[in-house]
């Protein structure tokens, strides 16, 4: 009895949804402890970038199913989202060097 | 004899070009902001040190919980399994309407703090990005909310789900443009 209530913890724990949910929400209290830190250093910034291009991934191929889809529409909705994110990291990171010195 | 070869893509073509034409539209949200970024450097650096982090932490946890319902949903339905379905939608809803609460209690305390639309350009930014998603949200709730019921009377089953799966994809198109909005205005300075 108390193995299968084990069990199904441990299959529930290990599903893939569940598993991508936790790693997001990992990620997200990352960004925001270095948001509480108030960094502004480049090196944040392009740590930032990378945990929302990873973040986008895991929601465009697992929660939205375009790991599977006709490959246009994943192509178009990833190019889109990680295009943003390098203009944005870009953007970010040239006024922090070149406004602020920091 | 004519064959027609369905695109294998979640929800319908048109949804599709209905999330394409909303994710092109933030797009040049970003692009605005980031050119006033640009113009106003030292307003932008100093506007999110202003805004409370946590209730951007609570939305962006919030709404990826929400998005994990709805995948589950969507698991749920595949199954057969209606009464599950309806279930994972309702806390969909319940994510969504968290949402909306959380976002009028951030308007609230930026209020208090005497900030508003007309502080200066980076929060007439902030407000015109986060009210314009918020709006999204709450499209996106009332969609969801048909789909719950369209659900529980039995419209939906394991062969067909396509609108049901065209308002999921909608709704995880919100979280992915929340997704890059939160290190915009909340993180990055």
């Amino acid at each position: 009895m108390q193995t299968n209530q084990y069990e199904r913890i441990k299959r529930y724990l290990t599903e893939t949804t569940f598993n991508i949910w936790l790693r997001l929400v990992g990620l997200t209290l990352i960004s925001a402890i270095i948001a509480e830190t108030k960094n502004t250093a480049v090196i944040a910034t392009v740590f930032v970038c990378a945990i929302v291009m990873m973040k986008g991934h895991w929601i465009i191929e697992e929660f939205m199913g375009l790991k599977h889809a006709a490959p246009l529409f994943r192509k178009i909705i990833k190019g889109y989202f990680y295009a943003m994110t390098t203009l944005v990291g870009g953007i970010v990171a040239y006024s922090q060097v070149s406004f602020l010195g920091v | 004899m004519l064959t027609v070869n369905r695109i294998k893509v979640p929800g319908s073509v048109a949804a599709w070009i209905f999330i394409y034409a909303e994710l092109t539209e933030f797009g040049f949200f970003f692009i605005a902001f980031l050119l006033a970024k640009l113009y106003y450097p030292v307003e932008f650096y100093q506007g999110p040190t202003h805004i409370p982090i946590f209730t951007g932490l609570l939305n962006t946890l919030v709404l990826l919980s929400s998005s994990f319902f709805v995948a589950r949903a969507m698991q749920s339905i595949k199954r057969d399994d209606k009464k599950r379905t309806v279930f994972w939608l309702l806390l969909t809803i319940s994510a969504g309407l968290t949402y909306c609460g959380i976002k009028t209690w951030e308007y609230h305390l930026n209020e208090q703090a005497g900030i508003g639309p007309r502080t200066n350009y980076y929060f007439a930014s902030y407000y015109y990005i986060t009210f314009n998603h918020l709006l999204h949200v709450l499209i996106g709730t009332c969609t969801i909310i048909f789909v719950t019921i369209l659900t529980a009377l039995g419209y939906y089953n394991k062969s067909n789900y396509e609108g049901l799966e065209s308002a999921a994809s909608y709704w995880h198109m919100i979280d992915l443009v929340w997704i890059l909005i939160f290190p915009l205005l909340y993180v990055l300075r």
